[in-house]
């Protein structure tokens, strides 16, 4: 399924490509359900820890804690770029 | 010599599946109970299992809409351009993983699991499958026959936390007690009349018209009911894909985005449901001879004039040819407008239906043109490469000032490419 996704470090607009099949591995780009709000994150497994990492050095990394509700909806495979055309 | 090996069939169904699929694009209402509402937001016609304690079916939303304020349940019009993709989705995952499949409705399809090994865990397999890749949740009733697969599935329905959603009949064990603990009316193919007709004979229970000898009721009512009490009792009669008989009367009814006074409108109206209801006929290869036109005005409000009428138009020959019925039907409007009244539906009804090659015993029968029949392809042609409406008659609008309300509609989040889902990444 595609989403589109204002991801940081890519131009607003881009559009993702989501595949809800493949299984969420370390380093994947994904689409995740933080309490039920959709964002678009890098996930890094270290050890016990989840962390959900932006591209953009502007957006802090969201660590995942205890009363965190997290889910991954679906891997983002790759971005479309649009060109303003 | 190898035995054939018993049929096996699963009746896979989706879970309320309009509000499923709206719950899909929309996590924050994963625990929030909501409803679809019919064609104009009428009425309403899916609700989540949380809904369902507050809302009946087909209630009226105009009737609802405080109760729904109060409880916080949201409603949702109707996205059927959201709901056809899931549902291509879904089934496209089930044809992925079985031998054969029979797309039954937008969220029901039959698969047959015959020669598989362990068909519980591919219940289970499938479930989990179509979950993951797509956000439906899924009930899977497994069993030897079509029939008995349907009341597997309504029993993974209804007992959800015992059975994970997945019921597999094949074992005589649990056959048995579905049977005998499943009411007539639940059973596929038996109505309301047929339960009546039945109860009198003393049988009340699946399990009763299970063991009823199948020639009685073969006799008294019908082969169809004869073939549900076989199969109930594990003979398979109806097979994957029994082909549906053409329809014999094909309709288009809608009603009105607001009321309609003039009759140009509602020419305009009954020329776009008669190029709907020609695109039916041209579908399953039939040819009409009789057109019937209808309209009414409301018939709650006791302070609208309330007035229906409708009439029946013979044309010269049985015909598809969508020029030709929707001139029948435009010019029969003449014949039953009235001025002074406020309408809120019309209805376009194909009558007397043939297919091609029928005997007529009318000796001068004429036939259509060959040249109306090209052009019929043609045009089914290009509207299908194209999309519906690209081509057509003159008096079918592009956007209508009738067409329906439709004020509470999600965004199509799979089939357009403006109505993405947005997701931020702060």
């Amino acid at each position: 399924m595609a989403t589109a996704c204002r991801e940081p470090g890519s131009i607003p607009g881009d559009v993702a490509v989501v595949d809800r099949s493949l299984e969420p591995v370390h380093g994947d780009a994904v689409v995740a359900l933080l309490n039920n709000d959709p964002i678009c994150k890098r996930l890094c497994l270290r050890e016990k820890n989840v962390i959900l990492q932006s591209e953009n050095s502007k957006y802090p990394d969201r660590h995942v804690l205890e009363g965190d509700d997290l889910s991954i909806w679906g891997v983002i495979t790759y971005t479309v770029r649009s060109h303003g055309n | 010599m190898a035995i054939k090996p018993d049929p096996v069939f699963a009746l896979i169904d989706c879970n309320s599946f309009y509000a499923s699929c709206e719950r899909v694009f929309r996590p924050d209402l994963a625990k929030v109970p909501i409803v679809v509402l019919s064609n104009n937001d009428g009425c309403v016609i899916a609700r989540s299992y949380d809904a369902k304690p507050h809302v009946k079916m087909g209630e009226p939303y105009f009737q609802i809409k405080h109760r729904l304020e109060k409880l916080g349940i949201v409603a949702f019009s109707s996205n059927y351009a959201l709901y056809g993709d899931m549902s291509e989705r879904v089934m496209s995952l089930i044809e992925a993983m079985v031998p054969a499949v029979e797309v039954y409705s937008i969220d029901e399809s039959f698969a047959d699991l015959t020669g598989i090994a362990d068909v519980s865990a591919m219940g289970r397999k499938i479930r989990s499958r179509i979950f993951q890749c797509t956000g439906i949740p899924v009930g899977v009733g497994i069993a030897h026959t079509k029939t008995l697969a349907k009341l597997a599935n309504h029993t993974a329905k209804r007992l959800q936390a015992q059975t994970g959603g997945v019921v597999n009949l094949c074992g005589d064990f649990e056959g048995d007690w579905v049977l005998r603990n499943t009411a007539l009316s639940e059973v596929w193919g038996v109505g309301r009349k047929m339960t009546a007709h039945l109860e009198a004979m003393g049988i009340r229970t699946a399990m009763d018209l299970a063991k009823a000898d199948p020639w009685t009721l073969r006799k008294k009512f019908s082969i169809v009911i004869e073939k549900t009490a076989r199969e109930l009792a594990g003979t398979h009669c109806l097979e994957l894909d029994e082909p549906d008989p053409p329809k014999q009367e094909i309709c288009c009814s809608r009603m009105f985005g607001n009321r309609l006074t003039e009759l140009a409108p509602i020419k305009e109206a009954v020329a776009t449901y008669m190029m709907r209801a020609s695109e039916k006929l041209r579908a399953q290869k039939s040819y009409c001879k009789k057109v019937r036109v209808s309209i009414r005005t409301g018939m709650f409000n006791p302070d609208e004039a309330k007035y229906a009428k409708g009439v029946v138009v013979t044309l010269p020959y049985p015909t598809d040819d969508v020029r030709l019925l929707t001139r029948a039907a435009v010019d029969a409007l003449d014949h039953v407008f009235q001025p002074g009244f406020k309408y809120s539906k019309a209805e376009v009804l194909l009558l007397d239906l043939r297919q091609p090659g029928e005997f007529s015993d009318d000796l001068f029968a004429v036939n259509q043109p060959a040249e109306a029949s090209r052009v019929m392809a043609v045009l089914d042609e290009i509207n299908g490469r194209w999309g519906r409406g690209t081509l057509r008659a003159a008096s079918v609008p592009r956007n209508p000032d009738w067409g329906m309300r439709r004020e509470m509609m999600s965004q199509s989040y799979t089939t357009q490419m403006q109505q993405l889902w947005q997701v931020s990444c702060r």
